[in-house]
């Protein structure tokens, strides 16, 4: 479904992304671990069109992205929720939710998308006057996580969604993602938080200094810490 | 339903103030006057409220669109010309012109938008200095007519500060209009997050484009009639300072707020005629007031009440109503 083939991304002489190759298929959860740096949300922009790659290829549905401007990406079934809290903070739970499914055309899927995600989340359907800034952490993420399923994605792509949660919360997170996963959504998670990672996708790629070091699936990942350990 | 009919009230009210203003104060033509400049301000902190409070933009070269629509409009009466029409083509011709101007700025966020707004309004003014022949340079246009009415009639007096009324009173209605639809909407997730905005599949630049545009509009149609109002336009009239005395009516007030950048305007356009006689510390008085706003008030009037009524809202929210982006 996403194919993404020696991607280099530069900040003037600083190297980001250095030749990197991943594929993500049909139907697959894929993981991508990484510490701080290892170039993994230059990754999610190059894929999203906010960064322009120096080099290589991104193929989403043996479509070339590279001349597809950001903002009509969702509309071929791009959907990404950013690092940080990728919501509104002074608009409502209810608008945040009617932005992220902006790109759709007909009111009834947006009504049903709306009352779809009050049912994974039911707290944001208790909340939808409130200003999202509001929120706690783990709602603003669940917001987060709402928006981006908002516009019905083929690919969902998640960049850290884990950050500063306390770990209740992650467990919460992570039981979302594997409910997704039954629906056969593709989900690209970008993570540092490698037992959530492990605990959710298939397949893993390990992620260090702009290069991807290790590749592999989850269960044995798992099996070998001490590959990770040595790597992170 | 009780919020609608709220909100329409307050536009009722307003306008009642609006239009009794001038009437009570026809008996005296230089506090009718006052309240005439304070029409102005009132459309212009709306129209860059817009910009300002609404989609994220502090556009300095507000003033200057203005002062294009007002040379335009001017132009075009002295060559035979009616008012009305002038004032139609000089307001878009000068809102296109701000547009094809700002579209490089357009393309930048936040503080880089204003740095390069300021440029394109220092280029402005110094064109209104440099094509004398179209403008006069900085000696200005002095004795301006007035704008005719149908019937021969010319527009003056109460009837004028009337015209005014209606034009402020029209502005903060369109703004509301705007605020509501799901443009505004567009524009709010914009100066929330312009690249989550885009990620959605909003055109950014296309958005501030068209917010832009409809900005301009209230620039210029206050520049056009303010030219004969006065009677006398030069470029001083329509430099920074003007932009920047309309920003700070907007932080003032509460930027963001149908209401704040109207009581903004409402507060500080008559301070200038109060200061008159003590014009040496004027600019003294207005940057303490700038920064008076920003320290203590960065909500501004209308943000600082409304933060006190929900003081369960965390500090969060409260930093980003900052003014400075």
């Amino acid at each position: 479904m996403l194919e993404i083939s020696g991607i280099t991304i530069r900040y003037g002489p600083f190297l980001a992304v250095n030749a990197i190759d991943l594929r993500v298929n049909e139907g697959e959860i894929v993981g991508i671990v990484g510490p701080n740096g290892a170039g993994k949300t230059s990754l999610v922009k190059a894929i999203g069109g906010i960064v322009r790659p120096d080099a290589g290829r991104i193929v989403f549905q043996s479509r070339d992205l590279s001349d597809v401007p950001a903002h009509l990406r969702i509309g071929l079934g791009i959907s990404i929720v950013p690092e940080g809290r990728g919501l509104f903070p002074r608009m409502s739970v209810e608008e945040n939710l009617l932005m992220g499914g902006y790109a759709l055309a007909s009111a009834e899927e947006m009504a049903r998308n709306i009352e779809r995600c009050f049912a994974l989340f039911p707290v944001l359907a208790e909340r939808r006057r409130q200003a999202a800034g509001t929120l706690s952490g783990g709602q603003q993420q669940m917001l987060a996580i709402s928006i981006g399923l908002m516009s019905t994605p083929k690919l969902f792509v998640l960049d850290e969604p884990s950050l500063g949660l306390a770990p209740i919360v992650i467990a919460e997170i992570g039981r979302t993602l594997r409910k997704l996963r039954e629906t056969g959504l593709t989900v690209l998670l970008i993570e540092q938080n490698a037992k959530l990672t492990c605990s959710v996708a298939q397949r893993i790629y390990i992620l260090t200094s702009g290069i991807v070091r290790h590749h592999d699936t989850a269960d044995r990942v798992m099996a070998s810490p001490e590959v990770l350990e040595h790597l992170i | 339903m009780t919020g609608l009919m709220r909100r329409w009230l307050a536009h009722a009210i307003f306008a009642l103030a609006a239009f009794a203003t001038p009437l009570l104060l026809s008996g005296n033509r230089y506090f009718a006057f006052i309240a005439g400049i304070t029409f102005f301000s009132v459309l212009w902190a709306t129209g860059m409220n817009l910009l300002y409070g609404y989609t994220g933009l502090m556009p300095l070269m507000f003033g200057g669109i203005a002062g294009i629509s007002a040379y335009v409009t001017i132009g075009l009466s002295a060559n035979g010309w009616s008012f009305w029409l002038a004032m139609l083509v000089g307001s878009v011709a000068a809102s296109l012109v701000g547009i094809v101007l700002g579209l490089p700025a357009l393309r930048l966020r936040g503080f880089y938008f204003t740095l390069c707004s300021l440029v394109i309004q220092t280029v402005i003014t110094l064109a209104f200095v440099y094509f004398v022949n179209l403008t006069n340079g900085d000696v200005g246009i002095s004795h301006i007519p007035l704008p005719e009415l149908p019937g021969g009639r010319q527009l003056a007096g109460t009837a004028y500060e009337l015209v005014l009324a209606t034009i402020a009173v029209i502005g903060v209605v369109v703004l509301t209009v705007i605020v509501e639809s799901s443009f505004g909407r567009r524009l709010t997730a914009i100066r929330e997050d312009d690249g989550l905005a885009e990620t959605l599949g909003i055109n950014v630049t296309r958005q501030k484009l068209a917010a832009f545009f409809v900005a301009s509009l209230f620039a210029s149609v206050g520049g056009a009639l303010y030219a004969p109002y006065v009677g006398f336009i030069s470029p001083r009239s329509f430099d920074v300072l003007l932009s920047l005395n309309i920003w700070v009516m907007v932080a003032f007030g509460g930027r963001g707020t149908i209401w704040g950048p109207v009581i903004g305007a409402v507060i500080l356009a008559p301070v200038p005629f109060v200061l008159q006689d003590y014009y040496t510390i004027k600019d003294v008085v207005y940057g303490l007031l700038i920064i008076g706003v920003v320290v203590l008030l960065p909500g501004g009037i209308v943000g600082g009440v409304k933060r006190k009524g929900r003081a369960d809202a965390p500090a969060a929210v409260a930093k980003q109503a900052a003014p400075v982006r």
